[in-house]
């Protein structure tokens, strides 16, 4: 089964560039495969597709703002999850209170109370 | 110029820092020894989707099902890199897996467990990815390239996994007397494996560290796992049950109790809790899914 | 006459419970499909399915005061309203895929039709759906493609899959209750009858296109599905053919009786009570629990 270079481009104004590869059997699974594979995560506005030893770049149609979904993926994003450091002060602050911490020894830079 | 000339200009490159690419000439041994580690950490990926995969159908809330499908989805993903950089190494996929399925390779012990709560969900996705995460930084110095570039795009994604975990441990910690259970009880049968998964105590001549594909010794690793993430358990409330860890200021490290490294390779041997049945599994859905690969390559795949 | 408030949330509960069951039936696969870009992209359309469940419990929930999970999680087996095609267990990857082609040409026909709807806010959401749609379509005929003109033993395994399922199928068309009051006032712009036409007769043309035609003609019952190495479709007493379908003037339509109905009224195969025990155990064992 073919290997196939994909390549995407960040922004519309960039080049395209190898992003990684995949293994499809023609141009058509390739593109559909390629997407989710590489692109999943909103890495690009469109992306491209070379089988290996081929001269031609096989370019994905869909639009930028589909590739990547689009309704709300922000259980699968990092702003989604930037309270999280936050959280972890305030429990341990609750559970210092409550007098659950374990007091055992620790290294320097972990020995403030929260 | 001899085999052994090249081999050693090879070796003097690395220890001065340089890097390999695909394409490079390379020792034999350097090949293998990539190939192999590569090939490990990929068949671990794939493997790792299983524990925490079985969750996914009993997920408790929408957002969860959801993120734990996309984390599970992700690990596939890593295995996806991984194997391509491998494949580039000399062998293909389909024998890669073939091989692993068949029990002839070998994948993390961690994933030869079986994930028994949701408890465990939130431990396996806070601190073993945690542990993976301390492992995988340190292979961002490694000496192959097409590893390095796959590791560049591995971490972030881990990070976000890591922070998903740390979500849903203090959910339970802050939760109701219950789900704290679910969480500490996790803990104590999570944590010896958790200090397998670094390793037994580095050989004198590490070839992986010889040849620049590790580039630190799996003390200091597990010494890093423990200045992360022990602190915060016990913030948390949370024990461990190992009545010996405690930092050593003296010593400027963490004491800790060797756990039982028969245990280790019992189970990496293949004799792990889950391991048979999910190779069996594995293998089930490889074999008779054969007509998946005969259709992709156009033709009869031989028996 | 003003659809009730009932029938506002069958018909957002039909089109939610579809998707979360199918949704959650998808991932499953998720660590498991055969070929391993393949698991990403099929844990993509699982992800997008239960998605927009989510989303479509978030607008029928301040109907009924109850909040996402509560719906997608805290009802009793009779109050889910999916078509008996969401809930069959993925079986193999040739019923699978199957399934996945035949429900995203399906929805897509439904949702199509819903962007006239007169409940602004549901017209407005599923033409963001379909947005994300596209990308299912496109994988589906991707693979019926590659296996209806592939190897025999790919051709079959479509076949076969397409059989188990096609009869429940077209009972996603299968008429809602108050029916006709959803459509009078607009909110379900067409009926249920005229999207099965429309569907049946896209699908019947493609699959003649690909001589898979038969599949319409007979079918067979999930639980006696027979893989056969061979090329050749059994005929074995358990394969009979699809309720209501007959080819008129050249074009594949519907008459009279549906297989698989029920599940708009609430009434499920037997997978359904250990696909609900295992979808809710935890959420049910901790009530009010935060996750």
């Amino acid at each position: 089964m073919p290997v196939w270079d994909v390549f995407g481009k960040r922004t519309p104004g960039d080049e395209f560039v190898l992003v990684g590869g995949i293994k499809a059997p023609d141009t058509e699974m390739a593109l559909v495969l390629a997407r989710e594979t590489h692109f999943r995560h909103k890495e690009g506005v469109a992306y491209g597709v070379r089988r290996r030893g081929e001269e031609e770049l096989h370019v994905g149609s869909y639009d930028p703002d589909l590739i990547g979904g689009v309704t709300d993926r922000s259980y699968r994003r990092q702003e989604a999850y930037a309270g999280v450091g936050g959280k972890l002060k305030r429990v341990a602050r609750q559970m210092a209170e409550q007098g659950l911490r374990i007091d055992r020894p620790r290294p320097p830079q972990h020995r403030s109370q929260a | 110029m001899t085999y052994q000339d090249r081999s050693s200009e090879f070796k003097a490159r690395i220890d001065a820092g340089e890097k390999i690419e695909a394409a490079d000439w390379m020792p034999d041994e350097y090949r293998l020894a990539a190939l192999k580690f590569i090939e490990m950490h990929a068949n671990s990926e794939v493997m790792g989707a299983l524990p925490e995969g079985t969750w996914i159908p009993r997920a408790p809330s929408l957002k969860r099902k959801l993120s734990l499908t996309a984390k599970v989805q992700d690990e596939v993903g890593h295995g996806q890199i991984l194997y391509r950089v491998a494949e580039d190494l000399g062998k293909s996929r389909e024998q890669m897996f073939d091989d692993l399925v068949n029990g002839r390779t070998k994948f993390h012990n961690v994933f030869h467990y079986p994930a028994e709560t949701w408890g465990d969900v939130a431990y396996i996705g806070w601190l073993i990815d945690g542990a993976a995460l301390v492992n995988q930084k340190a292979l961002l110095d490694a000496s192959y390239m097409p590893y390095v570039r796959a590791m560049r795009r591995i971490c972030p994604e881990e990070s976000l996994h890591l922070r998903h975990g740390e979500e849903l441990v203090l959910e339970l910690v802050s939760g109701t007397p219950a789900q704290r259970e679910l969480f500490q009880d996790a803990v104590n049968r999570w944590w010896q494996p958790t200090m397998h998964f670094f390793g037994p105590p580095s050989k004198k001549k590490d070839m992986l560290i010889h040849w620049g594909i590790k580039t630190r010794t799996n003390e200091s690793l597990r010494q890093e796992f423990f200045s992360t993430y022990v602190p915060k358990l016990w913030d948390l409330g949370i024990s461990v049950p190992d009545p010996a860890l405690a930092w050593n200021d003296g010593k400027g490290e963490w004491d800790w109790s060797e756990p039982d490294w028969d245990e280790f390779w019992k189970v990496v041997g293949g004799n792990g809790p889950m391991t048979q049945i999910r190779l069996a599994q594995r293998k089930t859905v490889w074999d008779t899914h054969a007509w998946v690969r005969e259709a992709f390559a156009g033709i009869p795949e031989a028996a | 006459m003003t659809p009730s408030d009932d029938a506002r949330v069958t018909l957002l509960l039909s089109l939610a419970d579809d998707e979360l069951i199918l949704g959650h039936r998808h991932s499953e696969w998720t660590g498991w499909a055969p070929h391993i870009e393949e698991d990403l992209a099929f844990s993509s359309i699982a992800q997008d399915e239960m998605a927009h469940a989510r989303l479509l419990y978030n607008l029928v929930g301040p109907i009924l005061g109850r909040d996402e999970d509560s719906l997608a999680f805290g009802r009793q087996p009779e109050e889910y309203l999916n078509a008996l095609l969401c809930e069959r267990p993925n079986l193999d990857w040739g019923y699978s895929i199957a399934r996945q082609y035949l429900y995203d040409t399906a929805d897509a026909v439904r949702l199509e039709a819903l962007t006239s709807s007169t409940w602004k806010e549901l017209a407005d959401l599923v033409e963001v759906l379909r947005l994300e749609e596209t990308y299912h379509l496109d994988h589906a005929r991707v693979w019926f493609q590659r296996l209806a003109e592939g190897p025999v033993t790919g051709r079959q395994r479509l076949a076969d899959g397409l059989s188990t399922g096609i009869g429940e199928a077209v009972a996603i068309f299968e008429p809602l209750p108050e029916e006709e009051a959803l459509v009078s006032d607009g909110l379900l712009p067409r009926q249920n009858e005229d999207l099965l036409a429309d569907w049946l007769g896209a699908v019947g043309e493609e699959l003649e296109r690909v001589s898979l035609d038969f599949v319409l003609e007979r079918h067979r019952s999930v639980g006696e599905m027979v893989p056969t190495g061979s090329g050749e479709v059994e005929e074995v007493g358990q394969a009979f053919n699809v309720p209501g379908l007959v080819k008129r003037d050249g074009r594949w339509t519907h008459e009279g009786g549906f297989a698989g109905a029920g599940g708009r009224r609430g009434r499920h195969s037997p997978d359904f009570q250990a696909l609900w025990e295992e979808m809710t155990g935890l959420f049910r064992a901790h009530p009010g629990a935060r996750w």
